[in-house]
């Protein structure tokens, strides 16, 4: 049985590629729109994520964060969306004393 | 008497019986590892520094004492060498990084310091992928090479070491395993690889990855090598505050071969899904080995294996807390997937990361379930073969750090998460060319690595695939 939640809003690329098959839309047409953010995770919007978080990166490292944020988003929301019991502590293990 | 040209093939345990019989020096021994790293590593790379002259003074320095009378144990004269991670007091300590190149401790991690004091003589530091965050590709010294087939990776991070134990370079090695780094180079160069209990072995001196995470371990080419160097790295370090105080059994007495009534338990989900084919035979032909040796085979389950994924924020998310300095201040010497990864993780939130780690408790009520249904739980080791270096086409990248399946990290990934001991042996190898190793992983409960050491040690009493050499 999966833990993770069913309706998930997030499309993954190979759903997407797996639709654009069933469209026909192939060859260089599909490979533009592969190219665009699925979640829609754009350089401005890290740009603007980062002035929260007070770090400072420059257009061309944005450039290179965002087709990676944008592929890492459907794992991290994987994580968002574990279902965890209101009972259940972290695990953080640090020992007092030292 | 042995031939200095076969010294350097022999395992640590069959070294030690020659020295403490006097029917060989230590430093004869250090010299045949040497030429063999001489002749070999230029087209392995898995040593960055080789310690030649301290290494034949440490050398003499245990003849000496063996010949007055003072043998320290099993450990006394052999050679070693540790993945570029530990401080060694006055020699370089790279992480296999140009942005730390020419750091020099003034110190030795307590691990360096226990070896040195067992009278292990230290050959040189190994490559690894940088700071140990992947797979073993990208180091700032290039990567080390598989001497099963020089095109591959010999795993990672610990690369150096699984590429120079294979190799037959040294006889004993030690890594660090954050997500795998011990147990991916043990199965893709076919040696053995043992990632402790967490708090077990003390990681004082090791550049950290991740502190929840981080284990040190032994690899060698034998379990009962992987014994006798565990029973000197273990045990409560005041310097490492993860560090427990429980004594540390002896590891040698679960060396017996008997497995008889001993359960195995077999995961029902997950681990068997998505392997290769001839990696499952391989595995399942192990499991069966172990039963005719008298072992019980149980079913066990781990409803929340999924969870684990969590692991990769975590170490994403403490691994930029210890390198976000280094990549704001010299990121043109730094390789781009630590680049990558540390900058990635300030989007995730606190919120993300305390999530993850209460995945990680449920993960470890599943284990202390499994255990009390099982002695050793037995997995594939990973579900892939060793990947290719330089893939002919990125579709045909099967670096799982690349890849980025959860099926693959997960294997290895569930036991940082849980703590629990995991060890990796041979078990096999592919059909047809390249002909690479096929590992088998067992974990165990808590603190429990004798019953890993067991069934790894009758397993290997019964069976060759750890003495098969690569051809180098």
């Amino acid at each position: 049985m999966s833990h993770y939640k069913q309706n998930r809003h997030t499309l993954t690329r190979r759903q997407v590629v797996r639709v654009l098959t069933a469209s026909a839309v192939t060859g260089s047409m599909a490979a533009g729109v592969l190219q665009q953010p699925l979640a829609g995770i754009t350089s401005e919007s890290l740009r603007q994520a980062a002035k929260v978080f007070g770090h400072d990166f420059n257009e061309e490292r944005l450039q290179e964060l965002t087709p990676v944020m944008d592929k890492d988003l459907g794992k991290l929301q994987a994580v968002r969306d574990l279902e965890i019991a209101e009972s259940v502590e972290p695990a953080i293990i640090f020992r007092a004393g030292r | 008497m042995v031939q200095q040209s076969r010294l350097a093939r022999l395992t640590a345990h069959e070294l030690a019986g020659l020295i403490k019989d006097g029917e060989i020096s230590p430093v004869e021994i250090v010299e045949a590892c040497l030429e063999r790293i001489e002749s070999l590593n230029p087209s392995l790379n898995a040593f960055i520094s080789i310690t030649r002259d301290r290494a034949l003074a440490q050398a003499r320095k245990a003849e000496r004492e063996i010949h007055g009378g003072v043998y320290k144990g099993p450990l006394h004269g052999i050679p070693y060498a540790p993945k570029d991670i530990f401080a060694t007091k006055g020699i370089r300590t790279t992480n296999g990084s140009k942005a730390t190149a020419d750091w020099i401790p003034d110190f030795d991690s307590t691990v360096i310091a226990r070896l040195d004091d067992a009278g292990a003589v230290m050959l040189g530091k190994l490559n690894l992928h940088e700071f140990a965050i992947g797979g073993g590709v990208e180091s700032g010294f290039g990567p080390a090479r598989n001497p099963w087939n020089l095109e591959y990776s010999p795993g990672g991070s610990s690369s150096g070491s699984g590429a120079a134990l294979a190799a037959e370079l040294i006889p004993l090695s030690i890594g660090t395993d954050t997500g795998g780094s011990v147990r991916w180079p043990a199965a893709y160069s076919g040696i053995v690889g043992l990632k402790p209990t967490y708090g077990r072995v003390s990681r004082f001196g090791v550049t950290p990855l991740s502190w929840t995470l981080d284990h040190v371990g032994p690899m060698t080419r034998s379990v009962v090598d992987a014994a006798t160097m565990l029973q000197v790295m273990a045990g409560y370090d005041e310097k490492d505050a993860t560090s427990v105080t429980d004594a540390v059994p002896d590891y040698t007495a679960a060396l017996n071969a008997d497995i008889k009534g001993l359960r195995v338990g077999v995961p029902t989900n997950f681990f068997f899904d998505h392997a290769d084919s001839q990696i499952l035979q391989a595995v399942r032909l192990a499991i069966q080995q172990l039963a005719d040796m008298g072992a019980e085979v149980v079913d066990v389950e781990i409803p929340h294996i999924e969870y684990a994924s969590g692991g990769t924020l975590i170490m994403r998310v403490e691994a930029a807390c210890i390198h976000q300095k280094r990549v704001k201040e010299v990121p043109h010497l730094l390789e781009p997937e630590v680049r990558e990864r540390v900058d990635m993780a300030h989007f995730y939130s606190a919120i993300d990361y305390v999530q993850a780690q209460r995945a990680r408790t449920l993960l470890m009520q599943d284990m202390k379930a499994i255990f009390e249904q099982c002695d050793v739980m037995a997995i594939p080791a990973s579900p892939k073969l060793a990947f290719k270096l330089e893939p002919d086409s990125p579709e045909q990248n099967t670096n799982p750090k690349k890849q980025g399946g959860p099926p693959t990290l997960q294997h290895s990934r569930l036991g940082n998460m849980t703590g629990n001991p995991a060890i990796c042996l041979p078990c096999g190898f592919s059909q047809g060319a390249p002909k690479l190793p096929i590992g088998i992983m067992l974990y165990a409960g808590a603190f429990d690595e004798s019953s890993l050491f067991r069934v790894g040690y009758a397993y290997q009493s019964a069976t060759t695939w750890h003495q098969q050499r690569p051809p180098v």
